[in-house]
Formats: C-alpha cells, structure tokens, sequence
C-alpha cells in the first residue's frame, strides 16, 4: 500500500485534567491516500483539532496518545524529537485558521519562509533561499511577490496573508499538508480563491490534503473524502458523495438537514442542544443525548465504525443493527 | 512618524523645565536663608557682602533663577559653594563615575536575569528557577544599604577577595582595578534591578512561548534554539521598555550605595551638596539626573518603535 | 537591510556609551610634576627600634564625605584642617600636639616669637622664622604672611578668594588690620584692645606659597603648596588625596613615605574598610565595635580633648530662663550612666564647658545627677508637677556623636523629674538656622537645641554666654559675667587674665546657660602595624611620628 500516506490506527489522545484522563480522541482510525484530500468535518470541541496535532506530535507534554500512527509506513509514535523536527515544515506541514496569530509579529513575512527552507535545507544559500520564497509567493498567487516578502504580517490582508502562509508551509515540497480551518476566517470571495489554490497544488504537485473544517459546504468544494468527527469519534468515513447525499448516521443526517437552504455558508446551529465537552461526554455514543433515535444500547456502548459500502462506513448502534 | 518624535521630544523639554523651576523653588524653600549656610556666624560685613555678590544672594527670587538658568542653557553652572571648584567639573564627573555603576550592574542584572528569566520560564519546576524566585523577591526586599553591607562583610571582611570603598586601588588606575572596585557595589545597586527584571522576563517569555505562532514555528519543525530566539525577540519590547526605565532610576537612585561605597557618583553629589548647602551644585546635579532620565524615556519610546513593527504605522 | 542597520544602530549606541563610561576610565589626576609617586612600603623587616622606622604608606579613613578642598583654607570643617591644612601648610602659630597627658597650648609655627606693643595694646608685633622654604623652594618670609591675609580679609586683592575667606571667616573677626615692619617681621591689630587671644585665632590662617598662588591662580587648588610637613602629590575627587613627606621640613620631619586619605562617611563602610586592611587608620567607628577591634589587636585610642556636647538652653522664654529650672535638667542627667552603658567610654561626664584639663576649668560643685534634688528645684521654681517643652537636635553631623541615641537617654532622665521632652529631630544644618533666628519666631517653644562645640579658645565665653555673643542664642546677659570676660581680656598678666576666665566659668557653672552633658573622647582606631602615634588633648593630629611597621 505505498499510496497509502497516512493512516491512523484506533488513535486516542487523552488529557490530563486535575488528575484525571480526559479522553479528547477515542479510537479515530482513518487513512489518506496519495494525492486525495481527506476532510474532517465536526464542530467545535469534536476533537478533529487535536487529533491533527497528534500526528505531527506537537501537543502540550501531557498529553497522552495511544494507539497506532503512520506516515509513509514510518511509525510516527515511535519517532523521537529531532526525527519529529525533520520531518515539520518538511515532509508534513500544517496551516491554520488564523493566519495573523500564527506568524511572528516581529518578523517580516519573507524572512518567515526563508528560515523554514534553511531549517531543512542546510546547504541552501540565503540568496538562493530567498529565490525560493519568492517562487512559491508566485505559486501561491501573490503579486509583487518580492515587496511583499519585505512586509510584516499586520500589513497584509487576510488573503495575502493566508497565502502567505501557504506558501511557508510548500517550501519544502511536504507530501502530507495538514490544513485547520484554513478559510474560516476569509470572505466568502477569497474563501473560494484559497480552496481553488489548494485543489490546484495538489494537481501540480500530487500532494496529499487534510483538512479540519466545520463548514460541510468547504467540505463539498475540495474533499475526496469526508469524516464525520463528533465527541473524539468518528461517527462516518467515506467518499463525499456517499456521506453527503447518502448519510448512514443520524448526526450526519441532522447536520445535512440543518444547512440553511439558501445555499450560503452553512454553521451547524440548528441541531437541538450542546456538542458534549470533553469532561461533559456522555457514557456510550457521544451523540446519544440529541439524537432522535437513541435507544438503551446507544446511551451504554460507544459504537464502532462499520461497513455501509467498500467506501462507506457509519459508526451508529441503529445500523448495526440493521444489518442483524 | 517625525510629528511624533518632535512633539515627544517637545513634552520632554517642558518636562525638563518644569524640573528646574521645581528644583529651585524646593531648595529656597529649605529651612533657612542659602546665605546664612555659607557665611559664618562671625563673619566680617565685608566678607558677608563679597558673599553676596559673588553668589547673587541680594537679587530677588526670580531674577536668580532666569541667571541661573540663561548660564545652564550656556553649559556654565557656576561655582561649588563648598570647594569652588566648577560645578560643571564636579557634576561631569560624579555622572561619568555612576554611569559605570549604572552600566555595570544593568549589565550584570540584565544578563542574570535574561538567563534565569528564560530558564524559569522553560522548567518553572527546576531548582534553579526556585533559587532565581528568592534571589529576586530578596533583590527587591532587601534595602540595598543592608545588602552593601552584607557583601562587603562577607567579601571584603572576612574574604578579603574584594575591595570594600572608591573606585580604585591608590596608585593603580587600570581597568581592572576598576572592576575589582565594581562587583560589589554593582551588584548592590543592581540587585533590586535583578529582582524585577526576572520576574519580568519570566512572565513575558512564559506568555509568548503561549502565542499561537509559536505552534505555528513547532510545526514548521525549527530547533528548540530557534524557537526560544523567536520568543525571545517577541519579549523584546516590553522587556526593553522596563530595561531602560531601571537603567535611569540605577543612575539616578544610587545614593545609598554610593555612599556605603564612597562611590563618588552623582547620587553622593546630590546627597552632599544638600547637607552643604551647596545649591548650585545641588541644582545642576539634579537637573542632570532628571535630563538622563527624561531622555532615556524619549530614547525607549523612539526604540519601541523602531523595535515593534506593528508600532511602525 | 532595514533590520541590519537597526542591530548597527543599536549596538552602537551601546558601544558608545560604554566608550563614554569607560575612556576616561584613568581618572583626572591632578599631580604636581617633579615628584614621582613615591614607592610602596620600603619598611624592611628589621630589628630595628621602633623610632628609626622610615618608610610606608599611612592611609587614613575620614568621617567626611567629600574631600577636604586642598585651596589655603580647607572645607569639611575642623577634619579638612586636622588631616589636610595642617600637614601641607603651616600658620603663624600652632597647637602644641605632642602630649597625651598635657592639654594642649599654642606655640610658634612660622612665627617663633611675639609680644604686644606696650605703646598700642591693639598691636602685636610677630617674629617669623627664618630659612623656611616651601616645597616649591621659594622662600618664605613677611610678604607671603601678608599675601595670606590679603586672601581671605581684603575683597579688593587680586588673590582673594571668596570660598577661602568664607571658610576661615569665624576666625578672623579678632583681626582689624596687619602690616609688613620688615622681611622677617608683621604687626597684626586687633579689634578689641588686649586681645591677647589672637593667637588663639592664628593656626586657622594657612600661609600658602605666594609665588605658586599667583602663577596658578584659580587653580592653585588643584596643586597647592605649602610649607607644611607633608606635600601635595596627587587628589582625585571623592577618592583620595595622596600626599609625599617634606623632607626639607623646618619641624620635625616625618617617618611615613605617603600619607593617603579617603573619605568614607557611612561608619559601618570605614570599619569594614579598616577591617579589610583597605586603610590602616579609621576614625569614629562604630562604638559597638570597639570590643572586638581590641580583642583582634587593633589599637584603641581614646582622650579627653575641648569637645563638649550639650544644650544651648533658651534663656530667654519659657521655663528654662529661671536658672533653677536649668540646674535642674542638668541634675536630671545620668552622665555616668549615659558614658558607661551607652558611649562606651568614647565619652566622659562633664557639667560645665570646659573639660578637666582645660586651663579654664573651675575647680567647683557642679549640677550632676541627684533626681530628688532636681524635683525640688523644679518645685521650689514653680514647676512641681514639671512641664513639656521641645529640644530641637540634629540627626548627624560631625561631632555630634550619636545624636538619636543620646537624645533619647537624656529624655528619659529628664522624664524621671517631670521635664517631657519632644524631639524634633533633623538635619544639622537646621541647629544652624536656630543659631541664626534665635529662640523666636517658628522656634519660640524650643527649650534646647542640641549640638556640639570646640571649647579651646577663650573666646568662646564670650561668643557663647556673654552678652551680644555670637554663638549666643538664648541671649543670655549676666553683667558678672561679662565683667569677668572684660577683666580677663584686659589683664595683661596671662595668670591673672587665666584667673578671671577660671571665674567666669565658675559663674557659667554655676548659672548652666548651656547645660553641658559631656565630653567626647575622639574615638579613633589604629591598626596594629601603625605605631608611635601620640593623641594628644586636641583635635589635631601629629602624624610627624608615626611609623609602619609592616
């Protein structure tokens, strides 16, 4: 399975929490192929964050992670600090939602890249390295790319911006880019340029994308595959055209059914209730408590994810049974 | 951007006016005619009037201090009542011989405390970060005549390692006899220094290491150092706001260690010519110490801004 | 590029001001040419006695916290005398200081002889010494006493200087007028007749070198001569002053090679530094310390000398002006108590102005402590349930021994026998400014101010208790009293003229116009290499004899 990129084994992250292990991932396991774009959809606290970061490692020290993680056959878990360094910014980058928090203030946007490009490419010149950053602001769209490598952050707009920091996270050329909520905070318009640009690289350079996001119509736009992250678990996998017109999980199917029909941006408000936080998590399916259908076994036991189709899978008591 | 530098530059010379009138007034205001300081008891009528003219003393209020203030703008302050010598003279050179108190224990407290700031900020539980914490609250609690003469019991008394009075050896003005006669007072006077800029650069550098970009530098996959020099440039600013605010009250405030180390500075200039009645010399020290202060703030807010982007605007 | 000249720039700000700190870091030293700075300690350990040691650096720690101006007459009061003017210049006369066990009198300096004029009684004709040479080489003779004088008394002389006069001004007010008669002799007018306590006033008239005055003008100062024991070698300001023996001295030469004084004001900083061996000399250490530095070999040296510290009481108003209330607080004092538990021996009881050694000391009963005795004055005065009144004293101040401390004793003994003192404490420079307005006015309810004075000349009975003194702040006015000041000063036979000084302090003990408390004792404190130094009964010090041992 050399096409395989990343794929996560029943991955669990917990937190210290007063002495307590607050479970924030519960068993997530999914996989990304070559050059596909995977989209985590969930809403705020569902874990989808966390469980990114557990990838590239970079949680707080108390954080407890569990289960299995590869990349590119590589056990990611086993890996030790320096080999994690290698492989940041390198062969897995991430980008985030606020593109003006995440760079330093005091830095000029330029420089920024160029010292990810020299913290991995050692024999690269700073000339040469500045060569680079000035190709990939073309790439990612920026004109007048050389004045604007010698602007700081709070000068650009939020589009520049994010572009910007889009262009950090390709100078290495990373197989896997990881992408949390990467349009949340841009208009509409540009919203649609970001999306465009990331559907683009991926073509040109075969990169594989995945993408946290709560906003199912982002979800529609770029993603080969969706997973439908609720309460640390997965509560469906599986092609977009599956999960989004054939939902086999009453969450799914409440969230489709909550999307505002004029067909603008959807925010999942419309579901009766409050997303469980993690020391707030009810025994058995996360869900359990909003959903329609719950029955005894759902406020008991957490449901696995089973087979709907050989692309589909749904994690809900009510399939399963089904099935019986 | 000029619009702001000339109207603080502006604010600071009103400042500095207001100083000198305040200077003047308190001084007159002291029990007692200057005059009759000067003069003794039993002086000659002769002597008393050769007094007067010489210091202006019959001239009313006013007029003695316009005198006085056309000839500071002009760089001569007159006189030393106490030693005649000129007060210019006098007052360069207690400055220049606390600006290397100043410089040594700002140096000595920056640097400590940039290390122990950095280190507790990183291992809030390690031993030396606790060490730096009591080290700090006592910078800051111990009055620094009592921490004078601690040290100077400790290393010059007992030790004998340290010299325990003035600048130099008598006869040997080198430079590293200089530095022998600085460590003690340099760490007395910078102790308090030490005390709040720790504790300063712990709480910056632990809230920066918090800010979202520095996840952002971790997952670029940069190196712990590079990361901490990150931090440590964000910190900067407020950092160098308090630095320099230190830097001016350690050379304005010395007086007690300069005087438990007769370290002839400006502060036992000040402290001096007050007892002796000297008023010029009094004046133009302290309208010295109030100019370095009120230009090191000016010099800070122009840093600042030359230090923080985002300022730049 | 933008951040590079940033870092440049600041980088060089810094660079520069640790450039302006530390070049000029070799401080300016104000040395006179010819002589090189002598070499260090050149005692080798020998076997021989005590008295032909030569060679060695003496180094002094002082109380004050500037230096002494090195001009003709110095600053820092009686210190800048003690440790400067007396060594490098000389006056016509000077203070006998080579006895411990005798007070000390006036003998010839410059001047060998003098008498007054049987003709004026004003005049009194000085015979100066001859072959005497400053340390420049020139000579000295009439001119440069009549130059000195010209410096501080004639505002029209071309050397005059203002800071000079000011500083030798409670001296000169005996001083009418002076002339040369020829090379080697002066006549000086007094302003009052039979002034025969003009050479009282005359050690404090430092003759500098004239020649080296008019070619250095205003800065003289900066690298004076004089004629005196010691010669100017180098000063740097607020760090010492660094002086050479006069081998060519007219006197007795000195042994040490260098003498070095440094101003230390904080006492705990000059015992430390006496302790580290940073100085081998410290003056008024801490009293509490005294014990140990015995038991560690340093030397102690302690004796009585004319230094009173007491009460100018107000004679004028308020309850102190009945004689009886003032023989009352001074019986209230525990003198002894007060000089063994607190000062330590560093002082001894006294009740009237002049200490016992003193030529003017009355042989008399005087108001020492007897609380019962004190109710009853107070009683018998109109006082029986005693009053509240303020002293006014300093915090410090040279001489004032312990203010805080003594303050407080005397308070509770005078608190025993009904007298509530208040404290008003602060800086000496305010004891002045009551000296000046006088028991009226803002201080029209003080009782007392407290402070210390030098008893030596005779003068002082005038100046502090005869009618119109200048020191006299209480104005008190005794008509007896000032009888016996006029008969002493028109006696021409010094016994008889002593004999009515001796009366009239038999009056002021009697009467406590200032009520007396004690003595101080010149606590200083020698290390134990330092030997052969003689405290004699008087402020000064002869560091002539003194020898290293090291």
């Amino acid at each position: 399975m050399s096409d395989t990129i990343v794929k996560t084994t029943d991955l669990s992250v917990a937190f210290k929490v007063k002495k307590d292990l607050v479970p924030a991932v519960r068993q997530v396991s999914l996989s990304l192929e070559k050059g596909r774009t995977l989209v985590i959809l969930g809403e705020s606290g569902s874990g989808k964050s966390t469980y990114m970061k557990a990838l590239l490692r970079i949680l707080p020290h108390d954080a407890a992670i569990d289960g299995a993680a590869e990349f590119m056959g590589e056990d990611l878990l086993l890996k030790n600090e320096k080999e994690m360094r290698e492989l940041r910014g390198d062969r897995i980058s991430m980008i985030y939602q606020d593109s003006l928090s995440a760079l330093d203030p005091m830095y000029k946007v330029g420089d920024q890249v160029i010292e990810t490009i020299r913290a991995h490419r050692k024999s690269v010149s700073r000339a040469e390295a500045r060569e680079q950053a000035e190709q990939l602001f073309v790439k990612v769209g920026i004109p007048s790319p050389r004045e604007r490598m010698r602007t700081y952050p709070h000068e650009l707009s939020g589009g520049m911006r994010q572009r910007a920091v889009i262009a950090m996270s390709l100078c290495c050329s990373p197989y896997l880019l990881l992408a949390d909520e990467p349009t949340t905070a841009l208009d509409v318009t540009i919203q649609k340029q970001i999306l465009n640009l990331f559907l683009e690289l991926q073509e040109k350079d075969g990169m594989s994308i995945m993408m946290v996001t709560h906003d199912i119509g982002v979800a529609a736009q770029v993603a080969d595959e969706i997973a439908i992250m609720y309460g640390g678990i997965i509560m469906e996998y599986g092609s977009t055209r599956e999960v989004l017109e054939e939902p086999a999980n009453p969450y799914t199917r409440a969230l489709i059914a909550a999307l505002p029909k004029s067909g603008d941006r959807g925010r999942l408000v419309a579901i009766d209730g409050q997303p469980p936080t993690i020391v707030s998590m009810p025994s058995g399916c996360p869900f359990s408590d909003r959903c329609a259908y719950a029955t005894q076994i759902c406020k008991s036991s957490i449901p696995h994810l089973t087979p709907v189709t050989q692309t589909h899978q749904t994690a809900c008591h009510l399939y399963e049974r089904k099935e019986e | 951007m000029i619009r702001v530098i000339l109207k603080r530059i502006g604010l600071a010379f009103l400042t500095l006016f207001g100083v000198t009138v305040i200077v003047f007034a308190l001084l007159q205001m002291m029990p007692g005619e200057p005059i009759d300081s000067i003069v003794p008891l039993d002086a000659s009528d002769a002597l008393r009037q050769a007094i007067i003219e010489k210091y202006g003393f019959d001239k009313p209020l006013y007029v003695q201090y316009f005198c006085w203030l056309g000839n500071a703008l002009r760089g001569n302050f007159g006189n030393s009542v106490s030693d005649n010598r000129l007060v210019l003279t006098i007052v360069s050179e207690a400055l220049h011989n606390t600006l290397i108190l100043a410089l040594g224990a700002s140096i000595v407290a920056f640097l400590l405390s940039i290390v122990i700031g950095v280190y507790s900020a990183y291992r809030p539980k390690s031993i030396l970060s606790w060490v730096g914490t009591i080290f700090g609250i006592g910078g800051i609690s111990i009055p620094n005549y009592c921490l004078s003469l601690i040290l100077i019991g400790i290393f010059s008394v007992t030790l004998h390692v340290l010299p325990s009075n003035g600048m130099y050896f008598s006869g040997d003005y080198s430079f590293s006899s200089l530095l022998r006669h600085l460590i003690l007072p340099a760490l007395a006077a910078g102790a308090m220094t030490l005390g709040i800029m720790t504790r300063m650069v712990r709480s910056s550098v632990a809230e920066t290491r918090n800010r979202s970009f520095v996840t952002t530098l971790r997952a670029k996959g940069l190196s712990e150092p590079a990361i901490m020099r990150h931090v440590l440039r964000n910190s900067f600013p407020t950092l160098l706001t308090v630095a320099g605010l230190q830097f001016g009250y350690l050379m304005g405030g010395s007086t007690m260690v300069e005087t438990i180390f007769s370290w002839p500075g400006i502060g036992l200039i000040i402290y001096q010519s007050i007892f002796t009645s000297d008023f010029p010399t009094t004046q133009a020290a302290i309208l010295i110490v109030a100019v370095i202060f009120v230009s090191i703030n000016l010099i800070i807010d122009l840093l600042r801004i030359v230090a923080d982007p985002r300022l730049r605007k | 590029m933008k951040k590079r000249t940033r870092a440049l720039a600041f980088t060089l700000t810094l660079a520069m001001l640790l450039v302006c700190a530390f070049s000029g870091c070799a401080p300016q030293e104000q040395a006179s040419s010819p002589t090189p700075a002598p070499a260090e300690s050149s005692a080798p350990a020998s076997n021989q006695p005590d008295e032909g040691t030569t060679g060695g650096t003496l180094t002094i720690a002082m109380t004050c916290g500037a230096l002494p101006n090195t001009d003709s007459q110095p600053t820092q009061g009686q210190e800048g005398y003690r440790f400067v003017s007396f060594q490098l210049y000389d006056a016509l006369v000077k203070w006998d200081i080579s006895s411990e066990t005798e007070a000390s009198t006036i003998i010839p300096g410059l001047a060998t002889s003098w008498e007054q004029d049987p003709n004026n009684p004003k005049q009194w004709t000085f015979h100066l010494r001859e072959g005497v040479k400053f340390h420049d080489g020139t000579d000295f003779n009439a001119d440069c006493v009549i130059f000195a004088l010209d410096r501080v008394m004639n505002p029209d002389f071309e050397y005059y200087s203002t800071s000079c006069a000011a500083s030798v001004g409670n001296f000169l007010a005996n001083i009418e007028s002076y002339a040369k008669v020829d090379d080697y002799t002066v006549t000086i007018d007094t302003v009052q007749d039979n002034n025969a306590y003009l050479i009282y006033d005359l050690p404090y008239v430092m003759i500098p070198s004239m020649q080296a005055v008019m070619e250095k003008g205003d800065g003289f100062a900066d690298d004076p001569v004089g004629s005196g024991p010691f010669k100017f070698v180098s000063k740097i300001a607020g760090q010492e002053i660094v002086m050479a023996r006069n081998d060519n001295y007219w006197g007795n030469v000195a042994k040490i090679d260098t003498l070095i004084l440094k101003p230390i004001a904080d006492p705990s900083a000059r015992l430390a530094a006496l302790q580290s061996g940073e100085v081998d000399w410290a003056e008024v250490v801490p009293v509490e310390s005294v014990t140990a530095l015995e038991s560690q070999g340093y030397q102690i040296k302690l004796n009585d000398y004319p230094h009173a510290w007491l009460y100018i009481m107000n004679t004028e108003s308020g309850p102190f002006a009945d004689a009886r209330v003032r023989q009352a607080f001074s019986m209230s004092i525990d003198r002894e108590g007060l000089c063994r538990d607190m000062l330590l021996g560093v002082g001894t009881p006294l009740a009237q102005l002049m200490y016992p050694g003193s030529p003017w000391h009355a042989d008399v009963d005087e108001y020492d402590y007897d609380v019962e005795g004190a109710k009853a004055l107070l009683a018998e005065a109109g006082y029986p349930d005693g009053f509240t009144t303020t002293f006014v004293c300093p915090t410090s101040g040279s001489g004032n021994m312990f203010p805080q401390m003594m303050n407080e004793y005397i308070q509770k003994c005078a608190a025993q026998v009904g007298i509530n003192i208040k404290l008003d404490m602060s800086e000496s420079e305010r004891v002045w400014d009551v000296m000046k307005v006088g028991f009226k006015d803002e201080y029209a309810e003080v009782g007392a101010l407290n402070t210390s004075f030098y008893t030596m000349f005779p003068n002082v009975f005038q100046k502090f208790a005869g009618t119109g003194g200048s020191f006299n702040t209480g104005n008190y006015s005794n008509p007896e009293y000032d009888a016996c000041i006029e008969k002493a000063y028109a006696a021409t036979d010094p016994e008889e003229s002593t004999g009515y000084f001796i009366q009239a302090e038999e009056i002021f003990a009697e009467e406590l116009p200032w009520v007396i408390v004690c003595n101080d004792r010149n606590l200083r404190v020698l290390a134990p290499h330092v030997k052969n130094f003689v405290q004699s009964q008087s402020w000064y010090a002869d560091l002539t004899t003194v020898t290293i041992e090291k």
